[in-house]
């Protein structure tokens, strides 16, 4: 087994344990699930550098995190109660 | 690019893709929000799959062995390969000098020169030392102190052995390396063995003192080093 293997595995295991997690706590938003699972990958390849050493990641995080705005963006607008959508 | 992720990370867009279809025809809002985050999911391992370049372990394995060959020649040729002195130089000049006899550290200088009729060859320690100046180096002398530096090192960042020992008697300092790796025994059994540049260096710099190289012992997976603080 190659050192990335693992990072990835241990990496599809806490995303897939903090998606349990929320299904658990009966979270029925599409945006958090999306939001934590965005946060999760970004803490985890913060933490474990294998993955970002042997990979070329820029133009995903660059996806991810606009992603990540945007949903904080429009969970703002929300509590500021102006309707976007 | 590794096509194992590649292949996986399609699977898993195409899984949730179809799921997340059915949940926006269904009115399913939870299903939609783990089709989603599965399909970001999907779209990192297919990332990662795409843009995956094998470690350079075996480039600096393949440049260790030309250099290391290299380096040898220029030993045997200069007559250090087999005994000699290896002795550091602080100061201005921070210097690991192999040569035949102890020289005086103001004659020499980086690279290869002649003293007394004799060659040497001298080498930075910045060069030996990656983080260089050491945090907490300088004027450490007490052989706790020395071993969890050389723990830091050693162990931590370089990965070389299991467990180290230092111990320090009057100025001589034994440093004991257990369990080490089997890719280090094959170094330390070289001619050219990085570890005893490395651990001499590595001493100098953190207890600000001159030091020269006196024996070292390699049995089984342990290795045994003596090095004299002068």
């Amino acid at each position: 087994m190659k050192p990335i293997d693992l990072s990835i595995l241990l990496f599809s295991t806490i995303y897939i344990v903090s998606m349990i997690i929320l299904v658990l706590l009966g979270e029925n938003r599409p945006d958090v699930y999306m939001s934590i699972g965005i946060l999760v990958y970004f803490i985890y390849i913060s933490l474990d550098t294998r993955i970002r050493e042997n990979t070329n990641m820029k133009y995903v995080n660059i996806l991810l995190f606009t992603v990540f705005m945007v949903i904080v963006a429009y969970r703002v607008l929300t509590i500021l109660g102006i309707r976007v959508i | 690019m590794d096509y194992r992720y590649v292949i996986i990370g399609l699977n898993i867009l195409a899984i949730s893709t179809g799921f997340v279809i059915i949940s926006i025809l269904q009115n399913l809002e939870v299903l939609l929000g783990i089709s989603f985050s599965v399909m970001i999911l999907g779209v990192i391992i297919l990332s990662i799959g795409l843009t995956y370049v094998e470690p350079l372990d075996k480039l600096y394995r393949a440049s260790y062995r030309i250099i290391s060959l290299l380096f040898t020649k220029i030993l045997e040729d200069s007559d250090l390969l087999y005994g000699g002195v290896v002795k550091t130089c602080l100061g201005d000049k921070n210097l690991l000098v192999l040569s035949h006899r102890r020289v005086s550290c103001n004659d020499v200088y980086p690279g290869i020169g002649v003293v007394g009729g004799k060659v040497f060859i001298a080498i930075p320690l910045s060069m030996l030392t990656s983080s260089y100046p050491l945090e907490g180096s300088g004027n450490v002398i007490d052989e706790y102190s020395l071993e969890s530096i050389f723990r830091e090192k050693i162990i931590h960042e370089y990965n070389i052995c299991k467990d180290i020992r230092v111990e320090k008697t009057g100025d001589e300092v034994k440093i004991t390396y257990y369990g080490l790796r089997k890719e280090v025994i094959d170094l330390v059994k070289k001619p050219v063995n990085p570890l005893k540049y490395i651990s001499i260096a590595l001493l100098s710099v953190v207890s600000n003192r001159e030091a020269v190289f006196k024996e070292e012992e390699l049995v089984e997976d342990n290795y045994v080093q003596a090095i004299e603080l002068v």
